[in-house]
Formats: structure tokens, C-alpha cells, sequence
């Protein structure tokens, strides 16, 4: 049987990268698309540098012929106009599925986010995956991402003949990774909202690598959280990774995010340290026996890499 | 159980801070260091499981053995320098409430925290307060809390006191007289999850806003005792003249003690009206201050009085169904549970001698 080959786009992104590694380690044919220059790539891996939403992709797309795509490319700046960032994180993928369906693409696998659920005081604990993503109503900014996660989530029923995947993994940490959580607890000095402490869950970057390779298995369909080690207390998390945490009144974070060495994180962010939004990750653990192979403080230590 | 559980353990015994003198956590883990409150499988603590794995691969992680976390190091949403309070109050936890909350066996990770976020620590540190208040300010009696099941159960019964201050009391007992101590998981109203430090407060010892979901997995994944009181803040927030009446139970615990076949137990609580009475729920000035009623207590702020509390636990009503019948089905069943928590009451009221004694 000849390997597996699969198509990731936004491969020059901190997690494309992981996913290249990963899965070329593991005997896929990976064939990583990105604008943006695509360097040391491993043995094996073949680099494809076009815009997912430029005609080039099509091409690569017709002559791959991939067995799977792993659609990864977003835009999650936000200092991006949102009119561009729904250019490419929703219509982009729409394209890009359409493409898969002209290709004859046996899979489709989109990472979506824990966050799509939304931080609300009254958030039951655990959210199934069936919860309503509502975090458009309090975190506007990432509209663009639950309008995909939703889109994507209904290709399910609406094109059976394709194995379509959603996965929602928790807040991902790792010595590479860049995600807005990142980056929030990158500075020496990190704010908490005075008087809010939410549980919060992580996993490592390389246990969401691991996620995206159960994901890609043969068979496997449908929408589901991806949970790591367990959970903590934002404060734990904080000072877990090196940080010197510094309690803030809201009105305060208000105006110093952004300024005084402190992360630049968007209002609509700020309910993630102040609600929780946990969620139960037992339907992708039973579907495919996924489990985090680092452990909580293996997890949060790992951002002590990133200061130095 | 939890699906967890088959995981491995890790276990922090928050231990007496004499035994371990501010130094590093007293930890034990393993089989071999089970409590015994917890061997009966009705600890509600005990299905409180987290997986803790592969430290090795880090070779950072093995200067840091995982257990060898300062005590006072992770507690609470508060600045650093409170953190030294939490190091005096944790000399200041009795005895009885470490030994009770131990017998627990709380399943908590590396950091001291169950995946709720309820921390043992801040518990004993709370209730070694609430101890106090239980045996010498309310001087509380139980009657008849053997009839609380092992396993899953619901805590039924009827609230006043304006601040939940019988939620309490109530947990206090289940952790300082019932045999096993039980962890009373008490369903909290929606409003307390929004103000700040009281909502990491309330998280820190247990206590969850009332979802059904909530309850539902409490109750599913780790055979926990959660206490609801149906009439909500109409209950608790009732005035004088309504005293030891029953403002209308609602059906969501009925429906959830179907649908998880969770045996109910119902109990009277009798020094609550007393203890802090309104008279009236200022509701125009609640509107204002965005509060679900404004008491007016003769302690202008709602403190309490020293009251006698006498809890009375009736025997576990078990019901037929799956929890989605139509009301006119559920209602009946209520107005049952609520009859036998009416007529606790009414046997609590004439056996007690006085108000503030006997």
C-alpha cells in the first residue's frame, strides 16, 4: 500500500509546521501549501508555495490528487480587517472544500477552536459538542471563525461522500506555537482580571500534532473537542509558565493591554479570563483512543522555553 | 466514574500544615493511600479523578519531582502578598475539619485543584470557619442524616436565610456529621457567578452555578451528593411573614432526579427565618443594584443572628420515569417531594423548644 498523502495548508504557520513534521514523520506524503516561504521542510515533504485562494492552488490540488487536506491556513491577526479575515477564513474555506470535492478528496480535516464556544458566566462546565458556538455574541472578532466551524460543521450531512472532521482543541501551549493564548502569556508581566480566576484547559503542541494524525485516520468523522491533561486555574497557568502575574480591575486592562509591556488582546478575549469555557473532550478520546501524552506541568512549563 | 478514572492518580493530601511545617506538601499517592472515608464508594470526593501522565520525557520535570509543590503556593485569585494570610489561616484549620475533608479523599491534580476548580486547601481554610459558626454561633443539630444514601443523591429541601447561609450549614454537616463526610456540591444561583471574588470563591469550595448539565455530570460521573434548593431565590429571599413556607418548588430537580434515577432525600431546616429575617425584598432597589432582591434585616446588612438550626432528614424518595413526561406528570411528584419537606418542617418547628435555645 502506498502512503498516504495529504495536503496541509497554512503549513508555514506555527502549527502547519507541527503538522508537517508530525505527519511526515509518521509515513504521510505531505504536501505543505502556504503563500508564505515554506523552509526546512522534512525529507519527504514537497512545498507548494501558492495562495489557497489564487487559481496555483487549484492546480495543486488537480495534480496531488490528495487523499486527505488538512486546511489549517487562517488569518488570526486582528489588526487584519475583518472584511479580509472573512475573506479568508470563511470564504477561503469554502473554496478550499469545493476544490476537495473537484479533486475527489477522501478527507477533510478543519482545526476550529474551543473558543467558537464563547466564555459566558453561565456556561454549563464541559461543554458538549453539541453546545451552541455562541462566542460571536461577546468576542465579535472571531465571528469569522465560528461562521467557518458552523459552515464546516454542516458539510457533514451536506457532502457525506467526504470524511469531514472538525476538531476543537483546547488552549494549545508549546515552545513554537503562536496562538492568541500565547501570546497572551508571553510577556514577563501577565494581567488577570482582579477577582476571576476560570478553569481553563491546555494541551500541548505536540499532543494537537497527535490529534490531527487520529484525525486523518481512515473512518473517522464528525465534530469534536479535543481535551489535553486536565484543568487549572487561570492563576496556575500564569504562574506556571514563568510569568509574574499582576490581578487587574477590568477597567484598568482596558487601558493598559497593549501598553507597559502587557499583551495586546481584544476586548472580546478578555471574557476567556474572566468565564469559563471548559469542554468535554470524552467523543474524541472514545472515537479514537486519543489521549495527551504530556501531562498539566510538562504543558505549562513548556511556555519557559519561550522566555529566556 | 468518571471515564478518567482508569488514569493515573495523583493525589495531594492537603494536609495539616504542622505535620509538614510550610515546607512541601504532604503527599501521598498511590492505592495504598486511600482514605478510609472513601473505601464505602460513597465519598462524592472519590469519582474526582484526574490523569496525570509522562513526566519523565523532560528532563527539567525531574529536578521538579510533580509532588513537590509548596502548599500555600496556588490558591486563590488574590496577589501575592495575601498568599501569606493563606499560610496563617492554614494554621489556623482545626483539626476535625482536616481530618473530615482528608476523609474525602479528594481526587485533585498536580496543583491542588479538582477539574471543577474546587481546591481541598481552601476548603478546610473556609470551613475551618464555618466549623465554628456550625457547633458555636448556630449550634446546629441533624436528625436523622443516616437516612442520606451512599452514592448519588439530591439534597432537597427549603431555603430562606437570604444569604445562603443554610446552603452552609448544610454542606458543614454533611462534612462534619454525616458517617462517611459526604462533599455537598450545593447548586448555586446563576447571579453568583458574576461579581468577582465571589465567584472564585464559591468555585474554590465546590460549589457550581445550577445548570442541569452540571448537575447531571456530577451526579453521572462521580455519584456526588448535590444539594438544590427548587424554590431558588424566591426562597431564599422570602420576608418575614412567609416564614417556613414553601414558595413553590420548581421541576427541573424532579426531571433530573428521573432522568439520572438519583434518589431524593428531602430535609427541613428549621433557624433559618430566624437567623436573618426580612422584611421586605426592597425590589426597586434591587432592580437598581442588579440583584435578584434587597433584603431589609433588622442587622441592616443580612448577618446573622445566632438562631439554633435543627436539620431534619427524611427518608429517600425514589421515583419511576425518564424526565421528560409532561408537567402534569412531574407536578404531582413535586408536590410530593414538597409535602414531605413541608412536613419535616412542621415536625422540626414543634419539637424545637425556643428560638435561639433548645
Amino acid at each position: 500500500m502506498s502512503a498516504r498523502s495529504v495536503v496541509i495548508t497554512g503549513a508555514a504557520g506555527s502549527i502547519g509546521q507541527l503538522a508537517v513534521e508530525r505527519l511526515a514523520r509518521r509515513g504521510f506524503r505531505v504536501h505543505a501549501v502556504d503563500k508564505r516561504a515554506l523552509e526546512r521542510l522534512p525529507l519527504g515533504s514537497e512545498a507548494h508555495q501558492v495562495d489557497i485562494s489564487k487559481r496555483g492552488f487549484d492546480d495543486v490540488l488537480r495534480r496531488v490528487r490528495p487523499d486527505a487536506v488538512l486546511h489549517l491556513a487562517r488569518e488570526r491577526r486582528f489588526t487584519v480587517a475583518a472584511r479580509e479575515r472573512y475573506r479568508l477564513n470563511f470564504e477561503g474555506t469554502a473554496r478550499v472544500f469545493e476544490l476537495c470535492l473537484g479533486a475527489g478528496v477522501k478527507k477533510f480535516v478543519f482545526p476550529s477552536r474551543h473558543t467558537v464556544y464563547g466564555a459566558l458566566a453561565d456556561n454549563p462546565a464541559f461543554l458538549r459538542e453539541e453546545h451552541p458556538p455562541t462566542a460571536g455574541r461577546t468576542f465579535p472578532e472571531i465571528q469569522d471563525l465560528v461562521a467557518a466551524d458552523l459552515y464546516v460543521s454542516a458539510l457533514l450531512w451536506r457532502n457525506p461522500e467526504i470524511e469531514v472532521v472538525v476538531l476543537r482543541p483546547v488552549n494549545v501551549l508549546g515552545p513554537t506555537v503562536n496562538t492568541l493564548f500565547s501570546r497572551y502569556l508571553s510577556p514577563r508581566r501577565v494581567f488577570t482580571v482582579a477577582g476571576y480566576d476560570p478553569v481553563h484547559q491546555v494541551l500541548h503542541e505536540d499532543d494537537l500534532a497527535g490529534a490531527f494524525e487520529r484525525a486523518l485516520a481512515p473512518g473517522l468523522r464528525g465534530v469534536f473537542n479535543v481535551t489535553g491533561p486536565g484543568e487549572v486555574p487561570l492563576h496556575v497557568i500564569v504562574e506556571e509558565s514563568g510569568a509574574e502575574r499582576i490581578p487587574l480591575p477590568e477597567p484598568v486592562i482596558r487601558i493598559v493591554r497593549g501598553r507597559l509591556g502587557f499583551a495586546g488582546i481584544p476586548q472580546g478575549a478578555l471574557d476567556f479570563l474572566k468565564y469559563p469555557c471548559t469542554v468535554d473532550g470524552n467523543r474524541f478520546r472514545e472515537a479514537t483512543g486519543f489521549v495527551a501524552e504530556h501531562g498539566l506541568r510538562e504543558t505549562i512549563r513548556s511556555l519557559r522555553g519561550r522566555r529566556t | 466514574m468518571s471515564p478518567r478514572s482508569g488514569l493515573t492518580r495523583s493525589r495531594i493530601r492537603c494536609g495539616p500544615p504542622r505535620a509538614c511545617a510550610g515546607k512541601t506538601a504532604c503527599v501521598d499517592d498511590g492505592p495504598g493511600a486511600r482514605r478510609p472515608g472513601s473505601a464505602a464508594g460513597g465519598g462524592s470526593g472519590a469519582a474526582l479523578v484526574h490523569p496525570t501522565r509522562k513526566r519523565e520525557a523532560d528532563p527539567e520535570q525531574r529536578e521538579a519531582p510533580v509532588h513537590d509543590i509548596p502548599r500555600v503556593a496556588y490558591d486563590a485569585a488574590v496577589p501575592r502578598p495575601f498568599r501569606a494570610w493563606e499560610a496563617v489561616l492554614d494554621r489556623l484549620v482545626d483539626p476535625e475539619t482536616d481530618a473530615r475533608i482528608e476523609a474525602l479523599a479528594p481526587s485533585v491534580n498536580e496543583y491542588g485543584y479538582d477539574r471543577w476548580g474546587a481546591s481541598p486547601a481552601a476548603t478546610k481554610r473556609a470551613f475551618s470557619f464555618v466549623r465554628w459558626l456550625y457547633r458555636n454561633y448556630f449550634r446546629v443539630e441533624v436528625h436523622g442524616i443516616d437516612r442520606v444514601p451512599p452514592g448519588r443523591a439530591l439534597l432537597i429541601g427549603n431555603h430562606s436565610a437570604q444569604l445562603a447561609y443554610d446552603g452552609m450549614l448544610i454542606a458543614a454537616a454533611m462534612i462534619l456529621d454525616a458517617e462517611p463526610p459526604r462533599f455537598a456540591r450545593a447548586m448555586i444561583e446563576r447571579f453568583f457567578a458574576v461579581p468577582p471574588f465571589v465567584n472564585v470563591a464559591m468555585a474554590r469550595m465546590g460549589q457550581l452555578i445550577g445548570i442541569p448539565e452540571n448537575a447531571e455530570r456530577l451526579l453521572m460521573e462521580e455519584e456526588a451528593l448535590v444539594l438544590v434548593f427548587p424554590e431558588g431565590e424566591r426562597g431564599g429571599g422570602k420576608v418575614w411573614r412567609d416564614r417556613y413556607k414553601i414558595m413553590g418548588f420548581g421541576q427541573g430537580f424532579l426531571r433530573l432526579a428521573l432522568k439520572t434515577q438519583t434518589p431524593i432525600v428531602p430535609f427541613g431546616f428549621i433557624g433559618g427565618e430566624e437567623m436573618c429575617p426580612s422584611f421586605s425584598r426592597m425590589e426597586p432597589l434591587a432592580r437598581l443594584l442588579g440583584l435578584p432582591y434587597a433584603p431589609l434585616t433588622p442587622t441592616v446588612l443580612p448577618l446573622p443572628l445566632p438562631a439554633k438550626v435543627h436539620i431534619w432528614f427524611g427518608e429517600p424518595l425514589r421515583f419511576e420515569g425518564q424526565g421528560d413526561e409532561d408537567d402534569h406528570v412531574i407536578t404531582p411528584k413535586v408536590r410530593q417531594v414538597e409535602t414531605a419537606v413541608k412536613a419535616l418542617i412542621d415536625a422540626g418547628l414543634a419539637a424545637r423548644k425556643g428560638v435561639f435555645f433548645g
